[in-house]
């Protein structure tokens, strides 16, 4: 930015002078700067030749006709074959031979809302997983294994979609069981990044509704039907319960099978009971839920204790894990027989889940009151492969620790009304979150500050969770001795950038415009501008309303302006 | 028929209707995407991409502006790529090519080689310059001082407020201005300021 002997003549006033849209006192007071100022002509000039070169600026060629063909067809597939650049094309032509229903799904995931919540995953997975959730390997590679059997008995019916996504999935899944073997091994926290970003995937299809999971494993890999093998998406899952808290207090009571899923409290395998059963709703509506609820409650339980118990067992997870994922490939059926098959598939993983349901077994004996109810809600739902129903799932935030939530959760599962209507549901623990950094770049500013208010019971309290808007004014006048001056009534009420204050009042706007603005309060959507803050105190003793002045804030580019805090009496 | 026709038979699914308002427009909406993606292959999808999702959508179109309304999806389009593009950064491998198929400037015949050559040299410096500047400024120096748009139609297409188009096209040309300062030697003596400090 050049600079000239008046400060007052900023190169916007220039330019809208040589536009002539100046108003007319300021083109008055820029043409005798003109005169007066060599400076300020030679910034004028310059700026006219600058705008001539543009006007110059020869006429580019076009590479070819856009005009679009007799024939278009105007969907968002073909909008995708058209730009190789855009991100979502090849995802797109995938979508083509899926139903509306899978589509939308699709596009809703790969939206801005699927990606931030799979960016919030990531996070959250990453936090936890280094919080020590690696002593969970065993577990993790037991829930692979039971997944990976009650997924192979669920979804005998499935549809090749699922079932060739889970394929393409089950590597993942190899990926993540081999890792935290590994690190079982090492008694480290060390994540591989790759791991973390497989796992915070799985992460956001664990607590997905089942649709969503299923559309979402079908999205993240684009594979051919035609040549499934079958794996299911279960084996996405496992990761959550390595995401969750070491500690596990056995001793808290198990809650029974009819205590509401939000009242239980929390432990590890809480997540290891919501990832089952998520996956369990994934798998419900194909028939044959029952074998995959009972290996989930299996898993969880058994890898509870073990997780307690002691650290030899981490010594054979690899093996274990190897064993599981060799295991994990089974040609599709092709009579169609689902009892047959689910019993097939219930003995080969039995053979790796004997150690496990032995261990569960244990630890229902000797912790938990309702173990008879699980097991006989086991039972009795193993009978019923050809139940279609899902999964009532309703997991919210654990407070504490509930070592039984897997079986509660499973025989609940299976002991309550199914219905398809049922949404999933799932709370995100709590995650403390890093201070607000607030990037500038180099041509835009940002603005903070805090704002309170007189309570009613007569102290400064916090202006919380109230829409702030921030008004750019447009007028600018110079009075008699040259000075610049704004309006703070002229800005544009259309163009009100609002935020919300936090529950400390701290609002935060970043990348404004350079420019001067003025603060503007919003309630059930009427503006207010807000004034500087007067000091009411003085005023009152002197039996004087206050006249606050009019409060215009300059951004300047590359700037963070903080205005403090702003008490105020009361708000307009 | 009037624009006003074409646009009333494009929405009832005229294709050819709407091609002949494409071929109105579409040099105009080239040359903004060509110099605010700075990519002749990014431009391109962007104006296919504006042109298929304004027909698709003509039918949101209440009247007013058509030129100012086309060129907003061309504009955002425009947004949307260099978005991808921010979040995954890619080089292009177009300068190790030899030999140029596609000129980006139309040629005069009447223009001798000379003139042509200082054209292209100054040409260059100026898109050179222009692509310096941040996306948004380039928008709106494109639209105002190249294709001559007025305030009310860039506050339209961007979107924006009237004082911020100003504001941005103000650094805009004081940016541009510094940058070809730095290059005086391609300018004219009068361009040239006595301050070289300045």
């Amino acid at each position: 930015m050049l600079s000239s002997n008046d400060s007052h003549i900023t190169d916007e006033m220039l330019s809208a002078f040589i536009d002539n849209v100046l108003p007319e006192n300021e083109h008055k007071f820029v043409e005798a700067a003109i005169k007066a100022d060599a400076e300020v002509a030679w910034r004028v000039q310059s700026l006219r030749q600058t705008v001539a070169y543009l006007n110059e600026l020869p006429e580019l060629a076009l590479p070819r006709s856009f005009a679009l063909p007799a024939n278009i067809s105007l969907t968002e597939s073909w909008l995708a074959r058209q730009s190789t650049h855009q991100p979502k094309a090849a995802q797109l032509e995938v979508s083509t031979q899926d139903s509306g229903f899978w589509s939308g799904l699709r596009n809703y995931l790969q939206g801005p809302k699927g990606l931030s919540f799979n960016a919030m995953a990531a996070a959250i997975a990453l936090a936890l997983l280094v919080g020590g959730g690696f002593l969970y390997g065993d577990l993790l590679t037991e829930n692979l294994r039971s997944l990976t059997n009650s997924a192979q008995v669920a979804t005998t019916s499935q549809n090749t979609e699922i079932a060739s996504n889970a394929d393409a999935n089950s590597s993942a899944g190899a990926e993540i069981e081999s890792d935290a073997a590994d690190d079982s091994q090492d008694s480290s926290t060390i994540v591989q990044e790759s791991d973390a970003a497989e796992m915070a995937t799985s992460v956001s299809v664990a607590i997905l509704p089942t649709e969503t999971a299923i559309a979402m494993a079908a999205t993240q890999q684009n594979v051919e039907p035609a040549n499934a093998e079958f794996v299911d998406p279960a084996i996405l899952t496992p990761s959550r319960p390595l995401a969750q808290p070491t500690s596990i207090p056995l001793s808290t009571p198990l809650p029974t099978p009819d205590m509401p899923l939000a009242q239980a409290p929390a432990a590890p395998a809480a997540a290891s009971a919501a990832a089952s059963s998520s996956m369990a709703n994934t798998v419900a509506p194909l028939t044959a839920q029952a074998q995959a609820v009972e290996g989930i409650t299996d898993m969880a339980a058994s890898s509870i204790e073990r997780a307690d118990a002691d650290s030899e067992q981490f010594d054979s997870v690899e093996d274990r894990g190897e064993g599981i994922i060799s295991s994990r490939k089974i040609d599709l059926p092709t009579d169609g027989s689902i009892a047959n098959e689910s019993m097939a598939n219930e003995s080969v993983a039995n053979e790796s889940m004997e150690t496990a349901a032995e261990n569960y077994n244990e630890f229902i004996e000797e912790y938990s009151p309702t173990a008879e109810e699980s097991n006989m809600g086991n039972q009795a739902s193993s009978g019923s492969l050809e139940s279609s129903s899902v999964i009532p799932f309703n997991v919210n935030t654990p407070q504490s620790a509930p070592s039984g939530v897997a079986a509660a959760s499973s025989s609940q599962a299976q002991a309550a009304p199914l219905t398809e209507s049922t949404t999933p549901q799932a709370t995100i623990p709590p995650v403390e979150l890093p201070p607000i950094v607030i990037e500038i770049d180099e041509s835009t500013g940002a603005l903070t500050g805090t704002i309170q208010v007189r309570q009613d019971n007569g102290t400064m309290g916090p202006l919380a969770v109230a829409y702030i808007g921030l008004g750019q004014l447009d007028a600018m006048t110079i009075d008699e001795n040259g000075v610049a001056k704004y309006d703070a009534t002229q800005y544009n009420e259309s163009a009100v950038r609002y935020t919300s204050t936090d529950n400390n009042g701290l609002f935060i706007f970043t990348s404004i415009e350079p420019g001067a603005y003025v603060l503007i309060y919003n309630v059930n959507g009427t503006q207010s501008r807000l004034n500087m803050p007067t000091d009411i105190g003085n005023d009152v003793a002197n039996n004087v309303e206050p006249t606050p002045a009019a409060l215009v804030i300059e951004i300047r580019a590359g700037e963070q302006i903080d205005t403090g805090v702003l008490q105020y009496e009361k708000l307009p | 028929m009037t624009e006003e026709e074409l646009i009333d038979s494009a929405k009832s699914g005229d294709v050819d209707s709407f091609n002949q308002l494409i071929y109105t427009y579409e040099r105009l909406a080239y040359s903004v995407a060509h110099r605010t993606l700075r990519n002749p292959d990014l431009a391109a999808d962007a104006v296919q991409n504006g042109f298929v999702k304004a027909f698709r959508g003509l039918n949101g179109f209440r009247g007013g502006n058509f030129r100012a309304w086309l060129m907003r999806i061309v504009t955002n389009c425009c947004y949307d790529i260099l978005r991808a593009e921010k979040r995954r950064p890619t080089e292009s491998l177009d300068h190790l090519l030899s030999g140029v198929e596609h000129l980006p400037y139309l040629t005069d015949p009447q223009e001798s080689p000379e003139q042509y050559t200082s054209r292209m040299e100054l040409g260059n410096l100026i898109e050179t310059g222009i692509g310096t500047l941040p996306a948004d400024q380039r928008v709106v120096i494109v639209l105002r001082d190249v294709h001559g748009y007025t305030y009310q139609e860039i506050a339209d297409i961007t979107q924006d407020a009237m004082g911020t188009v100003k504001s941005r096209l103000s650094r805009a040309r004081g940016g541009l201005r510094d940058y070809l300062q730095q290059h005086s030697e391609l300018l004219p003596e009068t361009y040239r300021h006595k301050d070289a400090s300045l």
